[in-house]
């Protein structure tokens, strides 16, 4: 009897799960994220407007497209639970800002590039699903590219995106782990050191 | 034969313990020497710098994109024998045969491998490893290690890359010969990693210029890259390496 209830305990939890899952549309999803690459692509790259323009256009699309606070928070990892309000909300500015600016400028390395896109793979976070796609090169083998999307009330972001089986999220995540252990200003000198990066990035363009 | 079961025993034993640590989490975990790892990445990162990229710039200076389009091609072709014997020691017949034909046909219609016309036939380029196949043979890749000048590495992959280097077709037919070892087999190896090397320079440019901690930012990304490698002796099908719980408290 104790299996059988058990038995049925873990059908429910089963049908639960794939009911999380399956909530993604992958279909739609897809579509998003070929939406907002083509928009890159023919709205930005392509288009002949000013370099201010272009990078407008840019931090609108990626601030759009990129759910920079649920990545944000992921990336600091468990310090974000012991980072004060104001840590954080300084921290996902500058990840904000450097991230946008890193994809703008990789966004242009793309041009007269296509994204061949390949379907889906299920996630075995709720609410997550992978586009996968490839980019050929010039030269030598395709890049594979995969998205990571997350749906939230209909609405899709993209929350990681991983190249060549790199996810940056565990990148980033790995890297400010490492930082914020080594470094004795902690999260605040992590903060600082992003802010530099940025201002230095902007400098240079 | 008490003797060979108990060879069989103990190679099966073997091969399941390293089924089990062949997949590694892209962490401090995988790296237990990072002092010494570090100051030899210090030490290639310097020499990336001050003579490395150097040579590469100097090779797109005087090179046109499409010099170096050939001159990869015609690298590429050369160490595709190492791939189809990889890919029929990996027991992939669709792939062996794939590069089986790549071979021929850019070996002929390719012009000696100058052109990569294979690839505009649909046979994409998609070449693999010695490192690859004794993954795939559950051989497990043990920790991180940063090797002098070759960059970040594992005991395994350092084997197979070294197999890799030692059966490149060019070297071994110019051994026997050292006036031929000197004129081809050294400028050849040369060439090859310059070009090879090329690429890998804008991508480790790019990893190192806005990390906060380039070696653990190069670590990372160099043991993601590896988990692609799957044990063929594996109970189930694993989902994709990156594919870890991504959720946060909202």
């Amino acid at each position: 009897m104790k299996l059988k209830l058990f038995a049925f305990m873990l059908a429910i939890a089963a049908a639960f799960s794939f009911n999380a899952n399956a909530q993604v549309d992958a279909t739609a999803a897809e579509k998003f994220i070929k939406d907002t690459t083509a928009k890159g692509i023919e709205q930005i790259i392509n288009a002949n407007i000013p370099q201010a323009e272009k990078d407008k256009r840019f931090y609108d699309l990626l601030n759009g497209a990129l759910d920079l606070d649920f990545i944000g928070q992921f990336v600091l990892g468990r310090n974000w639970r012991t980072a004060t309000p104001e840590q954080r909300k300084e921290f996902i500015a500058v990840y904000r800002d450097l991230n946008i600016a890193t994809w703008s400028k990789r966004f242009n390395e793309f041009k007269g590039k296509d994204f061949v896109f390949k379907g889906t793979t299920p996630s075995s976070s709720k609410g997550q699903i992978f586009v996968d796609s490839v980019v050929p090169m010039d030269q030598g083998e395709p890049a594979k590219v995969v998205w990571r999307v997350r749906e939230k009330n209909g609405n899709y972001k993209i929350v990681d995106i991983i190249i060549e089986g790199v996810s940056l999220a565990q990148s980033a995540r790995s890297e400010y782990t490492a930082f914020i252990k080594n470094n004795p200003g902690g999260v605040d000198a992590l903060i600082a050191d992003l802010q530099a990066k940025l201002k230095a990035q902007k400098s240079t363009k | 034969m008490n003797k060979l079961k108990a060879l069989v025993t103990v190679s099966c034993l073997v091969l399941l313990s390293a089924c089990t640590t062949t997949i590694h989490r892209a962490d401090e975990n995988a790296d237990p020497y990072e002092n010494v790892n570090r100051k030899i990445f210090e030490f290639n990162d310097g020499f990336y710098r001050n003579i490395g990229f150097p040579i590469e710039r100097a090779y797109r200076k005087i090179t046109t994109k499409s010099i170096r389009n050939r001159v990869s091609d015609f690298v590429s072709n050369m160490d595709e024998p190492i791939s189809t014997v990889n890919y029929l020691l990996q027991l992939k017949p669709k792939e062996t045969a794939v590069s089986v034909a790549r071979f021929a046909i850019n070996s002929t219609l390719g012009l000696a491998g100058l052109f990569d016309v294979a690839s505009g036939w649909g046979l994409e380029q998609d070449q693999t490893t010695t490192g690859a196949t004794l993954a795939s043979w559950c051989i497990a890749d043990g920790p991180y290690i940063v090797v002098p000048l070759v960059g970040p590495s594992t005991p395994r992959n350092l084997i197979g890359s070294s197999a890799d280097f030692l059966a490149d077709p060019v070297y071994w037919m110019t051994i026997n010969d050292a006036n031929y070892s000197a004129k081809i087999s050294y400028p050849y190896t040369f060439v090859k990693y310059v070009s090879k090397y090329e690429s890998y320079m804008d991508l480790y440019e790019e990893l190192t210029k806005n990390a906060v901690d380039p070696y653990v930012a190069i670590r990372s990304a160099y043991l993601q890259n590896q988990q692609k490698y799957r044990c063929r002796f594996a109970e189930e099908e694993q989902a994709p390496s990156y594919d870890f719980d991504f959720d946060i408290e909202e």
